[in-house]
C-alpha cells in the first residue's frame, strides 16, 4: 500500500541555490522577467555611466589626456547606443512586462515564452555589440546614429553593433506584440479600454510604435550589412545608391523612437502625480488622446533631422514637428491641473515626477526652437543637440525611470526604499544633471561641434566643459546613493504593505510582492482607479455611518 | 483588499471575446512585416525616381517564365489554404488535413521554382542598385515563403495527428494569416521585378 507524506509547510526545504537559479533563467513570470529586465537595464546603465564619465573626463580640458581620438569615438557612439537600446527602452519594458499584467488584472502576458525569448535576446545583443572592443579595429565608432558613409568603412565592430540592433529589434518587436495583444485581450471584467491605466495606455502607444517603426530600422541594418559584406551598393552613390537613404531609414524609426523612450515615462508621471496630489488624473481621456495623436504624428517628423541635407521639405517637416507640441503640452497641463488645490506629498517618487516635468519641459522646449530650420541650421550638430537629447532622454525619461522605480519598489520587492536616501539621491541627480547639460546649450551656442575628442584651449570652451564634467561626477554620486539605498533595503525584512502609498490602479489590491497568480481576488472595476474607488466609496461608507 | 471581489478565472476564458490571441499576435506580426518590406520599397521607389533608364546600368530585366510559375504556384497554394480555412470553419477534419498537404505541396513548389529561376538571371550581386535592390528583396521575400512552409508544415503535422480540432484550429487562421501576407508579398515582389522591368515600366 502506499504512503503518500504529506510535508507541512514549515518542514519543505529551502530549493539549493542551483535550483533558484535555473529557476530564474527558465522563469516565464511576467514579474521574475520584469526584475530580469531591471538587473539586465541597470548593469548596461552601468556600463555606458563609465563611458560617460570618461568622455566628460578627457572633455574636462583641452588635450588628449585620457582617451585617444579612436577610443573617443568608440565610447561615445556605444554610450548612446547602450542607453538608448539596452538601457532606456528595455528597463521601460521592464516595468511593463511587471505592472501591465498587474495593472490590467491579468494572470500574465498573452505569450510567456515569447516573453521569456524577448528578455533573453537583450544580454546577448548587448555582449555581442561590446564585443566590438575586442575586434580588429576596435568597436563601431560611427556615432549612435551610425551614418554611413563612415559606418560602412569601419571595421568588424561595426558588424558586431549591427548583429546586435538587430537582435534588440527583434526582442522589442516580439515584446511590443505580446504586450499589444496583452492589453487588448487579457484585461479584467470591467475594464474597457477608458478604463485602462495610463501607464497600460502608454506602453500600448509604445508597442505600436515599436511595431510600425523598428522593422524600418531593421531593414536598413539589413541593406548597411549587404552593402559592407556582400558587394550591395544601397549607400553607394557612384554605383546608384544614395547616402542619405541611410538617413531616411534611420530617422523614420528614430523620430518615433524618441516617443517609444518618452512615452512609457510619461505613463509612469501620470500614474505618480495624481497619487501624490491625493487627486484623480486630470483630464484622462485628453491624456490618452495625446498619446495617440504623438503616436500617429511621430511618423511625419523624421526629416527634420536632416534640414542641413538641403534635400527635405523644410515648411512640412518644421509644421509637424511644432504640431507635435501641442498634445505634448497638454500633458503638462493635465500634470499641472492634477496637481492644483491638492494634498502633495513630497516622497521619492513625486519629487523625481516633479524632476521629469521640469526638465523634460526644458527639453521639449529645446526641440521646439530646434524644430525651426533657421535655428536648426545654425545650431546642428553642436553640443546645444546633445544638451536637448539628454533634457528629454535624462532629464525627462531616466527621472521618470527614477520616479517608477521609488514608486514600484514596495511592490516588486515588499520592503520601501528609504525616504532620506531617495532625497539625496534626487537632489544630487537634479543639481548634477543641470551642472552637466546645461552649459552644453552654451557651448552648442559658441559653436562645440558634437563627437570631438578634444578642442583648442583658445576657443573659450574649457570652463562650461569642465563645469559639465564636475556634473557628471555628481550624477555618478547620486547613482552611487541610489545603488547604496537598493542593497541596504534588500538586506531589510520584507514589511511593506499592499498600498504603501494610496494607489490607485489594481497593482496596489494584491499583496508586496505579489504571489505567482497575481491575485487571490479582483476588486470590481468601474474606472480607471479601482482601488482608489474602492477605498473613497469605504471612507464614504464610514462617515456616512458615525452618527 | 476586501469588498465586492470578483473571483479570477484563468487568461484566455476572462478574455474580451473576438480573435484569439495567437491570430491577434500574427497580425500584428504580419504588420511589422509590412514595415520591414515597405521600408525596401521606399529605398526601391527613391533609387527608381533617380534613374533616367530603368533598370540602370544596362541591367538586363529577369526573365519571366520560371518566375511566373512560381508566383502562380505561390497564389494556388494562397486559394488552396482558403479551402483549409473554410473546411475548418465547418469542423471537417479530413477535409481540413487534404486541403493542408495540398497547400504544402503548392508552397513548396514556390520555393523550388523561384530558387531554380535565380539560375536564369543574367546579373549577380554585384552589379549595381538593381542588383542589390532584386536580390536582397526577392531572396528575403522568399526567406519568409521559407519560413511559411515551416509554419504550414508544422499546421499540416497537427492537423494529421488531430490536435488541430482540439486547439479550435487557430494554427490555421493564424497561418493563414501569415500567409496570406506572403502571397500578396510575393505577387507586389513579382510585379514590380519581374513584370515592369520586362514591360518597360
Amino acid at each position: 500500500m502506499a504512503i503518500t507524506e504529506v510535508q507541512r509547510p514549515g518542514l519543505v526545504p529551502e530549493p539549493s541555490p542551483a535550483t533558484r537559479l535555473v529557476a530564474w533563467l527558465t522563469t516565464t513570470d511576467h514579474k521574475r522577467i520584469g526584475i530580469l529586465y531591471f538587473w539586465n537595464s541597470f548593469a548596461v546603465f552601468a556600463v555606458a555611466g563609465v563611458m560617460a564619465l570618461l568622455m566628460r573626463t578627457e572633455l574636462a580640458q583641452p588635450g588628449t589626456q585620457l582617451l585617444s581620438v579612436r577610443a573617443y569615438n568608440q565610447v561615445f557612439t556605444l554610450h548612446g547606443t547602450l542607453m538608448i537600446f539596452l538601457f532606456i527602452f528595455p528597463v521601460l519594458a521592464g516595468f511593463g512586462n511587471y505592472f501591465v499584467p498587474l495593472q490590467i488584472g491579468a494572470l500574465d502576458m498573452a505569450f510567456p515564452r515569447v516573453n521569456a525569448l524577448s528578455f533573453w535576446l537583450l544580454p546577448v545583443s548587448a555582449l555581442t555589440i561590446l564585443s566590438g572592443f575586442l575586434a580588429k579595429g576596435g568597436a563601431a565608432a560611427s556615432g549612435w546614429t551610425n551614418y554611413v558613409p563612415i559606418s560602412v568603412q569601419q571595421g568588424a565592430g561595426e558588424d558586431l553593433w549591427i548583429a546586435g540592433l538587430l537582435l534588440a529589434g527583434v526582442a522589442s518587436i516580439l515584446g511590443a506584440i505580446n504586450f499589444i495583444v496583452t492589453i487588448l485581450r487579457l484585461r479584467a471584467p470591467g475594464m474597457t479600454m477608458m478604463r485602462l491605466p495610463i501607464f497600460s495606455w502608454a506602453t500600448l502607444a509604445t508597442s505600436l510604435l515599436v511595431v510600425l517603426a523598428t522593422p524600418v530600422i531593421t531593414a536598413g541594418l539589413v541593406m548597411l550589412f549587404a552593402d559592407r559584406r556582400l558587394g550591395t551598393t544601397f549607400f553607394n552613390p557612384a554605383r546608384g545608391g544614395d547616402v542619405l537613404l541611410w538617413q531616411h531609414v534611420f530617422w523614420f524609426f528614430g523620430h518615433p523612437e524618441v516617443y517609444m523612450l518618452i512615452l512609457a515615462a510619461w505613463g509612469m508621471v501620470s500614474e505618480i502625480i495624481p497619487v501624490f496630489s491625493g487627486k484623480p488624473l486630470f483630464g484622462y481621456t485628453g491624456v490618452v488622446l495625446s498619446f495617440l495623436l504623438i503616436t500617429a504624428l511621430s511618423f511625419s517628423v523624421w526629416a527634420h533631422h536632416m534640414f542641413v541635407t538641403g534635400q527635405v521639405e523644410l515648411p512640412f517637416f518644421s509644421v509637424t514637428t511644432e504640431l507635435i507640441s501641442i498634445p505634448t503640452g497638454v500633458l503638462f497641463f493635465n500634470w499641472l491641473a492634477t496637481m492644483r488645490k491638492g494634498k502633495l506629498r513630497f516622497d521619492p517618487p513625486m519629487l523625481f515626477a516633479l524632476g521629469f516635468v521640469a526638465m523634460f519641459l526644458i527639453g521639449g522646449l529645446d526641440g521646439v526652437w530646434m524644430a525651426s530650420p533657421a535655428m536648426d541650421f545654425a545650431i546642428h550638430d553642436t553640443y546645444w543637440v546633445v544638451a536637448h537629447i539628454h533634457y528629454v532622454l535624462f532629464g525627462g525619461t531616466v527621472f521618470g525611470i527614477m520616479a517608477g522605480m521609488y514608486y514600484w519598489f514596495p511592490k516588486i520587492c515588499g520592503r520601501m526604499l528609504s525616504r532620506r536616501l531617495g532625497q539625496w539621491h534626487f537632489w544630487l541627480q537634479f543639481i548634477g544633471f543641470n551642472l552637466t547639460f546645461f552649459p552644453m546649450h552654451l557651448l552648442g551656442l559658441r559653436g562645440m561641434p558634437r563627437r570631438i575628442a578634444d578642442y583648442a584651449p583658445d576657443r573659450g570652451w574649457t570652463f562650461l566643459n569642465s563645469l559639465a564634467t564636475v556634473g557628471a561626477f555628481v550624477i555618478g554620486m547620486a547613482m552611487l546613493v541610489f545603488l547604496v539605498n537598493v542593497i541596504v533595503t534588500l538586506r531589510r525584512p520584507r514589511e511593506a504593505p499592499a498600498d504603501p502609498w494610496g494607489g490607485f490602479t489594481l497593482e496596489w489590491a494584491t499583496s508586496s510582492p505579489p504571489p505567482a497568480h497575481n491575485f487571490e481576488r479582483l476588486p470590481p472595476v468601474r474606472s480607471s482607479r479601482p482601488v482608489y474607488d474602492m477605498r473613497t466609496a469605504a471612507q464614504a461608507a464610514a462617515e456616512g455611518a458615525e452618527p | 483588499m476586501s469588498g465586492t471581489a470578483i473571483p479570477i478565472r484563468s487568461g484566455e476564458e476572462r478574455a474580451v471575446a473576438g480573435t484569439s490571441s495567437s491570430v491577434l499576435g500574427m497580425v500584428l506580426f504580419v504588420a511589422s512585416e509590412s514595415m520591414f518590406f515597405a521600408a525596401f520599397f521606399g529605398a526601391y521607389v527613391n533609387t527608381y525616381v533617380n534613374q533616367k533608364v530603368w533598370p540602370p546600368n544596362n541591367t538586363p530585366a529577369p526573365p519571366l517564365s520560371l518566375a511566373t510559375a512560381a508566383v502562380a504556384s505561390l497564389v494556388l497554394s494562397g486559394l488552396l489554404l482558403q479551402g483549409a480555412f473554410r473546411a475548418a470553419r465547418r469542423g471537417l477534419p479530413g477535409t481540413v488535413s487534404r486541403w493542408l498537404v495540398l497547400t504544402l505541396a503548392a508552397a513548396v513548389a514556390s520555393v523550388v521554382l523561384t530558387l531554380v529561376s535565380y539560375a536564369e538571371v543574367g546579373f549577380g550581386l554585384h552589379a549595381g542598385i538593381f542588383a542589390s535592390l532584386f536580390y536582397l528583396m526577392t531572396g528575403l521575400g522568399l526567406a519568409h515563403v521559407a519560413g511559411g512552409v515551416v509554419l504550414l508544415a508544422l499546421v499540416v503535422v497537427q492537423s494529421l495527428t488531430g490536435r488541430l480540432a482540439l486547439v479550435r484550429y487557430q494554427p490555421v487562421q493564424a497561418a493563414a494569416v501569415y500567409w496570406n501576407f506572403v502571397v500578396v508579398l510575393g505577387l507586389v515582389i513579382y510585379v514590380v521585378f519581374y513584370v515592369l522591368t520586362n514591360t518597360g515600366g
